[in-house]
C-alpha cells in the first residue's frame, strides 16, 4: 500500500495559530466524531476510502494531530477489508470499556461532572451548565445520541460552533469551564486503560490540540478556572 | 483482499498548506458527516421539570430535588423520623457512572453464538448493539431453548432485592412474559434471608413467622422487663424495607431506651445497637454456630431449677415430653446442662444459668435474627429458641415470648387498618392447558440450590419431605438482583455458571453478574418511572405514589416495556400487556384499594386526588398499638389453633420425624455443622462472620460513594481483635488476605475489641472483583465475603444457604497490590 508522508512520519509543518476558524471547527467536530459511538464498519472503511485518507493526511499534518491521524490510518489500513467487521469489534470493545461503564475504575467516563463533582457521579452542574449553553444556542442532543449534556462529544460540537461563529473571547471562555479543567485527566486514564491505543491517541490529540488552540486565543482573556 | 487505497489529492505534497486546506472542501465536510455521528438537532429542548417529588425506595420515602429535570438533591420524608444516610447513595447509584446505559452483548457471544468461550466471561469484551438486535437474540434463545431442551430448558428463578413497586416488579414481570408467551422455565422458591427459617417454623408455629408482624414496640416498652436481641443488629438492617420502610422500629427502639429497661445482645460483635443502648446495653459473646448448646443449657437450668412453665407447655405445646429425655440426657447419656454448654459455646456455666434465672425472672422478650439460621443446621435454632420460649411460657403475653422480625422491614412498627394494594401477576392464569406448565414455572427448585443443580442434571433432592429431581436447564435470565453475590462458594459457582449457554442480565448497573453475562440489557431505576408502594412492611401506615423523579437516561428501558417487546416477538403482547398503560395499571391497583377502604366505611380520596398528593396515609389503630403476637391462641387454643397439625406449638414434629432426615431430628437438637470455631479439628483458626453491611443493602449501593466511608485501603472491611492482629503482624489499616480451602479476597484490616478472639467479620454483599476471571480461585481484589463461604443445604428439610458456616485464616498480604477494577471512581479517587 502506497505510503503516506504525514501519516508515515514525516514532521507536521502546521502550527495549531495558524489555522483557519473553519479548520478549527472541522478538528473539533472529527474530535468530538470519534468520542460520540463506536466505529461500525462503514465509518472505518470511509477512512480507508481516498477522502478519508485526504482528511487524515490534512488532520495529521497539524502537529498535535498527527499521532493520532496516524494511529487511526494505521487501524484501518493495516487489516484487509474483510477484517473491517473485526477490527470495528475490537474498537467497540475498547469503546465500552472506557466509556460505556464495563471497565470499571479503569475508565475514562466521557463526562465533565465525573471529574468535578466530589463524589465522580454524572448529571451534576456541568450537566446543567450544558443545558442552558445548548438551550441558548437552539440546540438540543440528537433523538439518536441519548446522552448527557455534559458529554465530551456534545461539548466539542459546541465548541465546534462557538469557533465558527463567536468571539474569540467566548471560545476562550468555553475552553477553560468546560473542558481544560477535565480533558487531561481524561486523557490521562484513556492512556492507563485503553489496550487498543485508538482511543488514548485520539485523546491525546484532544488534550493537546485544545491547550494549543486556547494558547492561540488572544490572551487578554485570561484562563479561569471556574467549574461548575 | 486489500482495497486499493488511491494516490493523495491534488495538491503538492511539499507544501502541506494545500493538502491541509482539504479540511475546508465540501469533500472533507462529507467525509466527516460519514464517519461522525450525529449529535446536535436544531431547536432547543423544553424546560425540564424543577421542584420536589415525593417517591419511595427500600431505603424509605423521600423527597427528590429536582433542577430542570437534574436530580440534585435527597431527603427523607417529612414524616419519616428516622431516615437512613444510604439515601445519599441512593442518589449516586442513579448517576454512577456504572450504569448499563446500552444493550451490549459479550463479544464471543455475538461472534460465535450461545455457548461460546464462556470461560472468558467476566473478561471478555462487551458491544454494543441495538435494542432489536439484543431483544431478536433474546427471543431466538428463548426458541432454540424449548425447542431442543424442553420446557426446563431455562432458569427464570431470578432472586433478589428488585426495587420496590406494585406494577414494576421486575421478576414477576419476568415470569409473566414467559407464562404468557407459551415458554417453559424452571422456577425457584424461598430466599437466601430465611431459607431454613420459613421451611421450619410452619412445622412448629403453623406460620412462616419471619415474615410477620410483631408484638407492638409500645407493648414492648410497656411490658417487657428483658429485651434479648440474639444475632441481630436491628440499628442497621431496619434502615431497610422490602417495600418502602417506615422506619417504626426505630421509633421504638428509642422509645425502649428512654425506659432504662435492660438489652442483652448475644452476638460475636458488639454492634452498633448495642453501642445505641449505651449503658442498658450487655454483650454476651459465644462462639458462632453454638447458639443451640447454649440455649440447650439455659433450657436445662430452667427445667433442673423448676423455673420452666409446665403448665405453659401442657397447654400449649406438642411433644416436650419427647424432647425432654434429650434435654436431660437420659436418652444419650448427655446432659445439655449449663456446663456442658459452656464447653460448646466458650460462655461461662454461670453466665448461663445466670441468662435462665433472669429470663424467667420477669417478662423476656428473645428477639432473634436470621444469621442464626443461615448457617449448616440452621432450623435448630429458632426451633429451639421457641423451645426456650415455650418453657418461659410467656408466648401470646405482652411482652414476652419470641420474634423473629424486630430486625427486619421493622416488625413492631403498630399496624394501621390501612387497604392493600394488589400488584402485578405472573400471568399463569394465562397458561391454563398447557398441562405441563403450571403457574409458577415447568419446575422449582430451592433457589440456594442453584449450583447443586447446574453441576448435577439429572440428580436427585430432598427437600421438606418431598423427593425431585434437578432440572437440566441452559440458559438463565435474570432480573432485580446479583447472584455473583448473594450466592455462596463464589468459586464453585463461577464455574458452574459456565454450564449455562445464554446468560441474560438486565439491570441498571454493571454488577458482578452482569459482568459474567452474554446480553446485558439496560433496565431503568425506579426513579425514571411511576408506581405506587406501601409504607411499612407491617404497619400499612400509607400508600406512597412513587413518582418519577426523572426521565430515563440513555436507551434504559422499563422492565415492563422490554418483556412486552419480547412478548410482542413471541405473539403474546396482547396477553402481556392487557392493553394496559403505566399509569392505567396504577390506577388500577389503586382502585381496589378504594374498595376496601369502602368496604371498611373509611372512603379515600379516587386515584387522581390520591396521585396528586403524592400518599395517603392511615391512622395506627388501637389494636394496632396494643397487638400481641400469639394472644389469641393464649386466649384459646381450641378455637383459634395454630396451624400445625396438633393446632400447638411443635417441640417435637411426627411430619419431621416421618420424613427421617439424619441432618433435621424431629426434635430441636445440637449438631456439630460442617465446621465451627473450636470444633475438633476445625480446618481453620477464625469464624468468618458474614454480617448485613450499615452502608448497603446487601450488594446495592457498593457501587456508590457511600463506599468511600467505610472502605479501607479500597477493600471491603475486616474486623478483627486486636490479639488475632497482633499474633498475625497486622496493623490497622493494612490490606490483608482471608483465605481457606475454597477461596481468598482482600480486605482493609480493622482493629478493634468489638469483635470476640477468634472472629472476623466481612460484611455480606461486597461486589465480587477476581484479580484472573478465567481462572476460578482466583484472588477477588475488592473483599466479596462469599468467596470463602460453603455452598450446601441447611439440611435435608429446608435447603437454606449457609453463608455464615465459615473459617478461615488472615495474613498480611505482601505481594504487588492488585488495583481494584470493579467500580468507577471518582477521577481523583
Amino acid at each position: 500500500m502506497a505510503g503516506s508522508a504525514a501519516l508515515a512520519g514525516t514532521p507536521p509543518v502546521v502550527a495549531v495559530s495558524e489555522l483557519s476558524a473553519g479548520e478549527r471547527a472541522m478538528v473539533y467536530r472529527w474530535l468530538a466524531g470519534l468520542f460520540a459511538r463506536e466505529q461500525t464498519v462503514e465509518s472505518l472503511r470511509r477512512y480507508r476510502s481516498a477522502e478519508g485518507r485526504a482528511l487524515l493526511d490534512a488532520l495529521g499534518e497539524i502537529a498535535p494531530l498527527a499521532p493520532a491521524a496516524a494511529t487511526v490510518w494505521q487501524r484501518v489500513s493495516e487489516i484487509s477489508e474483510d477484517d473491517l467487521p473485526k477490527r470495528a469489534l475490537d474498537l467497540a470493545g475498547a469503546y465500552a470499556r472506557l466509556f460505556l461503564g464495563v471497565g470499571g475504575r479503569r475508565s475514562a467516563p466521557p463526562y465533565q461532572s465525573f471529574y468535578t463533582s466530589p463524589a465522580g457521579r454524572v448529571m451534576q452542574a456541568p450537566a446543567a451548565a450544558m443545558q442552558g449553553e445548548l438551550r441558548q444556542r437552539n440546540r438540543r442532543l440528537a433523538d439518536a445520541f441519548p446522552e448527557l449534556p455534559d458529554h465530551l462529544a456534545v461539548q466539542l460540537s459546541v465548541l465546534a460552533e462557538l469557533v465558527e461563529t463567536a468571539p474569540a473571547a467566548e471560545q476562550a471562555a468555553f475552553l477553560d469551564t468546560r473542558l481544560l479543567d477535565w480533558i487531561g485527566t481524561f486523557a490521562a486514564r484513556c492512556a492507563a486503560a485503553d489496550g487498543t491505543g485508538f482511543y488514548a491517541a485520539a485523546a491525546r490529540a484532544l488534550a493537546e490540540f485544545a491547550s494549543a488552540d486556547r494558547a492561540a486565543l488572544p490572551a487578554a482573556f485570561p484562563v479561569r478556572r471556574a467549574r461548575g | 483482499m486489500t482495497k486499493t487505497v488511491p494516490a493523495r489529492p491534488a495538491g503538492s505534497p511539499a507544501t502541506g498548506l494545500t493538502r491541509r486546506r482539504f479540511l475546508e472542501t465540501t469533500a472533507a465536510a462529507s467525509v466527516l458527516g460519514a464517519v461522525s455521528p450525529s449529535i446536535l438537532a436544531p431547536g432547543a429542548a423544553h424546560a425540564q421539570a424543577s421542584g420536589e417529588v415525593l417517591s419511595g425506595c427500600h431505603w424509605g420515602a423521600f423527597q427528590a430535588t429536582v433542577e430542570d429535570g437534574r436530580w440534585t438533591a435527597v431527603r427523607g420524608w417529612d414524616q419519616d423520623a428516622y431516615p437512613s444516610h444510604q439515601l445519599q447513595g441512593v442518589l449516586d447509584s442513579v448517576y454512577s457512572p456504572t450504569r448499563i446505559k446500552y444493550p451490549m452483548v459479550r463479544r464471543a457471544y455475538l461472534e460465535n453464538g450461545p455457548g461460546s468461550d464462556v470461560e472468558s466471561r467476566g473478561m471478555d469484551d462487551f458491544v454494543r448493539v441495538t435494542w432489536d438486535e439484543a431483544l431478536d437474540l433474546v427471543a431466538a434463545e428463548f426458541k432454540r431453548m424449548g425447542e431442543t431442551y424442553g420446557p426446563t430448558g431455562v432458569y427464570a428463578g431470578s432472586y433478589g432485592w428488585k426495587s420496590p413497586g406494585k406494577l414494576h416488579n421486575c421478576q414477576s414481570l419476568l415470569r409473566r412474559m414467559l407464562n404468557v408467551s407459551g415458554v417453559g422455565y424452571v422456577n425457584s422458591s424461598g430466599d437466601y434471608s430465611t431459607g431454613a427459617s420459613q421451611i421450619i417454623m410452619p412445622h412448629v408455629m403453623g406460620t412462616l413467622e419471619v415474615y410477620e408482624q410483631q408484638t407492638a414496640w409500645p407493648v414492648l416498652v410497656e411490658s417487657t422487663d428483658t429485651l434479648v436481641f440474639w444475632g441481630a443488629d436491628p440499628m442497621v438492617t431496619n434502615q431497610i424495607g422490602w417495600v418502602i420502610p417506615d422506619h417504626g422500629g426505630f421509633e421504638g427502639m428509642q422509645a425502649f431506651k428512654d425506659t432504662g429497661k435492660p438489652v442483652i445482645f448475644i452476638d460475636p460483635v458488639r454492634t452498633e445497637s448495642h453501642d445505641f443502648f449505651g449503658e442498658q446495653a450487655e454483650w454476651i459473646a459465644p462462639r458462632p454456630q453454638s447458639d443451640v448448646a447454649m440455649m440447650l443449657g439455659i433450657a436445662h437450668t430452667l427445667y433442673t431449677e423448676d423455673l420452666h412453665d409446665q403448665q405453659f407447655l401442657d397447654e400449649y405445646t406438642f411433644g416436650f415430653d419427647r424432647f425432654l429425655p434429650y434435654l436431660t440426657g437420659e436418652s444419650d447419656g448427655t446432659p445439655k446442662d449449663a456446663d456442658w454448654a459452656a464447653e460448646i459455646s466458650g460462655i461461662d456455666a454461670e453466665t448461663i444459668r445466670g441468662l435462665a434465672r433472669r429470663f424467667a425472672d420477669g417478662t423476656t422478650m428473645l428477639a432473634s435474627g436470621w444469621s442464626l439460621q443461615r448457617q449448616h443446621l440452621g432450623e435448630q435454632r429458632h426451633w429451639m429458641l421457641v423451645t426456650l420460649a415455650s418453657m418461659l411460657g410467656q408466648i401470646g403475653l405482652p411482652g414476652g415470648g419470641f420474634g423473629l422480625s424486630y430486625h427486619y422491614s421493622n416488625g413492631g412498627s403498630p399496624s394501621a387498618d390501612g387497604p392493600v394494594l394488589p400488584g402485578i401477576t405472573d400471568g399463569g392464569k394465562a397458561v391454563e392447558g398447557a398441562a405441563w406448565l403450571t403457574a409458577s414455572g415447568a419446575a422449582s427448585i430451592p433457589l440456594a440450590r442453584l449450583v447443586d443443580m447446574l453441576e448435577n442434571p439429572g440428580a436427585e433432592f430432598d427437600f421438606n419431605g418431598k423427593r425431585d429431581t434437578y432440572p437440566d436447564v441452559h440458559m438463565t435470565y435474570w432480573v432485580g438482583g446479583n447472584p455473583m453475590a448473594h450466592h455462596q462458594d463464589r468459586n464453585r459457582m463461577v464455574a458452574a455458571w459456565r454450564k449455562f449457554e445464554t446468560v441474560v442480565v438486565q439491570d441498571f448497573q454493571w454488577t458482578a453478574t452482569a459482568r459474567h453475562a452474554d446480553i446485558v440489557l439496560p433496565a431503568t431505576t425506579s426513579y425514571e418511572r411511576n408506581d405506587v408502594e406501601q409504607y411499612g412492611d407491617y404497619s400499612l401506615k400509607a400508600v406512597v405514589a412513587m413518582k418519577k423523579v426523572v426521565e430515563p437516561l440513555y436507551e434504559a428501558r422499563n422492565d415492563m416495556d422490554i418483556f412486552a417487546e419480547l412478548a410482542d416477538r413471541m405473539g403474546a403482547k396482547e396477553a402481556f400487556t392487557e392493553g394496559k398503560s403505566e399509569m392505567e395499571w396504577l390506577e388500577e391497583f389503586y382502585s381496589s384499594a378504594e374498595d376496601q377502604a369502602q368496604a371498611l366505611g373509611n372512603p379515600i380520596p379516587d386515584f387522581d386526588g390520591f396521585w396528586e398528593e403524592g400518599y395517603l396515609e392511615f391512622p395506627v389503630s388501637e389494636a394496632g398499638r396494643n397487638y400481641v403476637r400469639y394472644a389469641d391462641f393464649r386466649e384459646d387454643p381450641l378455637l383459634e389453633p395454630l396451624g400445625t397439625p396438633t393446632g400447638l406449638i411443635e417441640i417435637y414434629s411426627v411430619n419431621i420425624e416421618k420424613m427421617g432426615y439424619d441432618d433435621c431430628p424431629p426434635h430441636p437438637t445440637w449438631m456439630e455443622p460442617l465446621e465451627r470455631l473450636g470444633m475438633p479439628n476445625a480446618e481453620y483458626p477464625l469464624h468468618v462472620a458474614t454480617s448485613h453491611p450499615r452502608s448497603r443493602l446487601h450488594s446495592q449501593l457498593c457501587g456508590t460513594a457511600l463506599r468511600e466511608t467505610y472502605a479501607v485501603a479500597g477493600r471491603e472491611p475486616c474486623l478483627i481483635h486486636p490479639d488475632d492482629a497482633g499474633a498475625r503482624g497486622i496493623a490497622d489499616g493494612d490490606v490483608v488476605r482471608v483465605f481457606n480451602g475454597r477461596g481468598q479476597m482482600l480486605a482493609g484490616a480493622v482493629l478493634t475489641d468489638a469483635i470476640m478472639p477468634g472472629v472476623i467479620r466481612v460484611n455480606e454483599g461486597g461486589w465480587f472483583d477476581p484479580v484472573d476471571p478465567e481462572t476460578v480461585g482466583s484472588l477477588c481484589k475488592y473483599g466479596d465475603v462469599n468467596t470463602l463461604s460453603p455452598d450446601l443445604g441447611t439440611s435435608k428439610l429446608a435447603q437454606g444457604n449457609c453463608g455464615h458456616t465459615v473459617l478461615a485464616d488472615v495474613e498480611k498480604f505482601t505481594g504487588d497490590l492488585p488495583e481494584v477494577t470493579v467500580f468507577n471512581t471518582p477521577a481523583n479517587g
